[in-house]
């Protein structure tokens, strides 16, 4: 293969293995045992203030700060790890950008490395993805009587159809109307709270359909922890953060149909298998890599 | 059939060439004659309509401006039949094309475009078999077939020319049938050349306005028969008459008010009478710059090519649905909380699409004070700069064009600019003071500016906002006396406003009669007004009221 052929193939098939490794993370749930918080038929004591609807419109790469060495993410696994606990398997934490220690967010430590390989070509894919419709992600906060205060809120995670249309920024605009996925797994969380104007809910299992070029494949995210920012000027997009743990298998799996991708299993595999780091097994091997992603998000609708 | 300018057949008689027609003068001279020569059976005339004022008649002879032109090639020889997209432009005047094309003339450009035209419709209209059994109501039994020639002439060319032609007429343009039947060998690329010089024609291009005796008419004059036809089909449906409406004027019955109210209301019935309103709304509201619409992308990021057709297309649906589904008060349109979108508005005006294609009816959000006219992207784009909003503008369209109010020009050598946005005047409120306290300033922007701040929830493309570089905006003000708080108060101010039925009825006057009103004309329009008013602000009865009205029936002299 020659040599810009293989960089471009490398460069999906790494940008599809770092996006389905950052839609995961911890938890100790398994598809034998949901997790008691994740329900496809919630039943909630909350109010019921109208839906209000999102769409992610930008998804990228949360990055370690040179200086500081501080991350965006989250404490997936409620402990604090300094590198030498087994738990962890020996993988350190980061510290938050406003101060937050056990930061898991394995997948930011990896960023520099591939994009030294790649360039920064990898955001530009799943932003690619996202613009031409394969990677609509549509959010649906529901209960909320107060998008200011609100201590009972659910969130309806999905995938949606459609074409968005771009301002002439480059980015998706605001207030436009998608089709429902009939396809697509419907992930449901219940007992969130708004506070200032963002939502933060979860941990519950979260699935996400992946579409660039020619694999598609869903990635089911464990124990996702998600945060929004539902206030601010109409129209303007939304900042939010997203994190969970995935399984690298789960990954691989996804990956390999893709045409030509079978010989950069063995890269991807040794990349996402020793950044492992969230749900360790009675053989001291961690199942997930914890990751996170910044996303914004607009408001939309879904078709009546 | 092949092409017809290449093989140079019989020129047709200078009559119907465009030597003489280059003159529009000439050309009206013409158009005029032919008229009168046509309509020599007088009538007795009829009495004005009932409880409307007689008035002072107009004459002339408005040239077909480009939406009729293509109509009528529509209507005589089908959908089918393209027309060349280059024509003579229109020229608007006192805000209507048909206004600019009484008054205009025509380039020599011009007169090449329309005997270019006129080949490419020709060489269209006969090249199939179906196309020639409509059109040629013989079979020829050679290439110069000269009965076939005539019968063909005769009955197309009363479509074409709206009346029926005088034999010298018939006898020259069927010698142009047969003369190119016979260097073509074959009578229907013959007839071609008779369907082009029709075409060229200017009793096809023109539709004169001379009239004919009536000695209850301030004037002494009243519309012909024929000219009645085509008064009637190119005020409602913006096109030719059909056969019934020639027939009825072959009848003598388009002088008798009743029976054009008649055939008025036949017409309305017709989808042709949607379309022929749109232009009207079109050209009321300049909706043909949306076309051409400007912005500055890096400041409206939503802004894109499709926006001012779409917006164009939102106005219409709504003027169309409410004249001819719900027939209800015409101003209505300014206050409604429902409207039609595609999905590029709907995300524009933060309601769900209810189709992934076309346009679909939508109820606005309650909390986004948008209603009406006033608040749809159409108006609030097309009446803004390419880098922001103006409440100028916006607030002279009310004034002028909506409420028919009078705003002088600014004078020349006046500086317009207002001041850069900054912490003391953030929002163009602030800005714009200067020019409503400066005496020599307000005088005419207090008729204009508290209008259009009224609106400034709303960006240069009508995107809504609260604020306005950080400062919340103030909507408030007051119209004539009459306060509201924002742009909703605005919307029912506007649709209260005394000013607006009377100005929407001149507007349509002046649009179906293609003349400038005279001052003669008020108490005539006044009339028709208090009628519209009377029936509940319902368009289709604005429109056959005008239809029936003295201005729309007598003729006079020619201004």
């Amino acid at each position: 293969m020659a040599f810009l052929p293989m960089l471009k193939k490398l460069r999906y098939v790494a940008a599809l293995g770092m996006l389905a490794a950052s839609l995961a993370p911890i938890g100790g749930c398994t598809d034998e045992e949901p997790p008691p918080e994740t329900s496809t038929a919630p039943v909630s004591q909350c109010g019921g203030g109208a839906p209000k609807s999102f769409l992610i419109s930008t998804l990228g790469f949360t990055r370690i700060d040179e200086t500081t060495g501080k991350v965006k993410g989250f404490n997936l696994d409620g402990v604090v790890s300094d590198g030498t606990d087994e738990a962890s398997c020996f993988k350190k934490d980061f510290v938050s950008f406003s101060g937050e220690k056990g930061v898991d967010n394995q997948l930011a430590s990896l960023i520099p490395d591939v994009e030294a390989i790649l360039g920064d070509a990898v955001d530009g894919l799943i932003q690619g993805a996202i613009n031409n419709g394969g990677l609509l992600i549509f959010l649906t906060v529901e209960r909320a009587d107060n998008l200011q205060n609100d201590d009972c809120v659910d969130l309806t995670v999905t995938t949606v159809l459609g074409k968005p249309t771009l301002g002439t920024n480059g980015v998706i605009e605001a207030y436009q109307t998608f089709d429902p996925d009939p396809e697509g797994e419907v992930s449901h969380a219940t007992g969130g709270k708004i506070v200032n104007g963002e939502l933060t809910i979860g941990p519950f299992e979260l699935a996400i359909p992946i579409a660039i070029f020619d694999v598609a494949f869903t990635i089911h995210v464990h124990d996702a922890l998600f945060k929004l920012k539902l206030t601010g000027e109409d129209g303007v997009a939304k900042e939010g953060l997203l994190g969970g743990g995935v399984v690298p298998q789960e990954i691989l799996d996804g990956v390999a149909p893709g045409a030509g991708v079978d010989q950069y299993i063995p890269v991807l595999t040794l990349v996402l298998n020793g950044s492992t780091d969230l749900e360790i097994d009675e053989e001291g091997t961690c199942q997930q890599v914890s990751a996170a992603l910044q996303i914004t998000a607009v408001e939309a609708f879904l078709r009546p | 059939m092949t092409k017809p300018r290449t093989l140079r057949a019989p020129p047709p008689p200078k009559r119907f060439g465009w030597p003489l027609a280059s003159s529009s003068c000439l050309a009206l001279l013409l158009a005029v004659s032919a008229a009168v020569g046509a309509c020599a059976d007088i009538e007795e005339a009829p009495p004005p309509p009932p409880n409307l004022p007689t008035v002072a008649p107009q004459s002339g002879a408005p040239r077909l401006s480009i939406a009729q032109y293509r109509n009528a090639v529509r209507d005589l020889f089908g959908a089918s039949v393209v027309v060349p997209a280059a024509l003579e432009p229109d020229t608007s005047l006192s805000g209507f094309v048909s206004i600019g094309s009484a008054q205009s003339a025509i380039s020599p450009r011009g007169v090449e475009q329309y005997e270019e035209a006129a080949y490419a419709i020709a060489e269209q209209a006969l090249s199939t078999q179906a196309q020639k059994a409509a059109l040629v109501p013989c079979t020829p039994k050679n290439p110069t077939d000269e009965e076939c020639a005539r019968a063909f002439v005769e009955t197309l060319g009363r479509r074409v020319w709206r009346r029926p032609l005088a034999g010298d007429e018939v006898t020259q343009l069927a010698a142009v049938v047969t003369g190119a039947g016979k260097t073509l060998g074959d009578f229907y690329q013959g007839a071609a050349f008779g369907i082009a010089a029709l075409l060229q024609a200017p009793s096809f291009l023109y539709r004169p306005i001379v009239g004919e005796a009536d000695s209850t008419s301030p004037s002494g004059k009243r519309l012909s028969n024929y000219e009645m036809a085509s008064r009637l089909s190119f005020f409602l449906w913006n096109s030719t008459p059909d056969d019934a409406l020639l027939d009825a004027a072959e009848r003598g019955e388009l002088t008798q008010p009743q029976a054009v109210r008649r055939e008025a209301e036949r017409l309305l019935e017709d989808p042709r009478a949607r379309l022929a309103f749109r232009n009207f709304v079109t050209e009321y509201l300049r909706l043909d710059l949306l076309d051409a619409l400007s912005k500055d992308p890096t400041i409206f990021t939503y802004y894109s090519p499709d926006l001012g057709p779409a917006a164009r297309e939102e106005t219409l649906l709504n003027f169309e649905t409410l004249a001819f589904d719900r027939q209800t008060d015409f101003r209505d349109v300014f206050i409604s909380q429902r409207t039609f979108v595609n999905s590029k508005l709907a995300s524009m005006y933060q309601v769900a699409a209810p189709a992934a294609d076309g346009f679909a009816e939508v109820t606005l959000p309650a909390d986004v004070p948008r209603r009406g006219l006033l608040g749809q992207i159409s108006f609030l784009s097309l009446y803004a700069h390419p880098t922001s909003s103006s409440a100028t503008l916006r607030g002279k369209v009310v004034r002028s064009v909506l409420l028919c109010g009078e705003i002088p020009p600014p004078p020349v050598d006046v500086n317009t600019a207002i001041p850069e946005p900054s912490p003391n005047a953030a929002t163009l409120r602030d800005r714009v003071k200067i020019h409503l306290e400066d005496p020599f300033c307000a005088s005419c922007h207090l008729k204009m500016d508290p209008i259009g701040l009224g609106l400034e929830n709303f960006d240069g493309i009508g995107r809504y906002r609260a604020t306005d570089n950080g400062a919340t905006i103030d909507a408030s003000g007051e119209l004539d006396g009459a306060e509201f708080g924002g742009p909703v108060e605005l919307a029912y101010t506007v649709r209260n406003h005394p000013d607006l039925g009377p100005c929407f009825t001149r507007r349509v006057y002046q649009y179906a009669t293609s003349f400038v009103e005279k001052a003669a004309d008020d108490d005539a329009i006044a009339a028709l007004a208090a009628r519209f008013e009377a029936n509940g602000f319902k368009v289709k009865d604005l429109l056959l009221d005008i239809a029936t009205s003295p201005g729309f029936l007598l003729a006079g002299e020619a201004p």
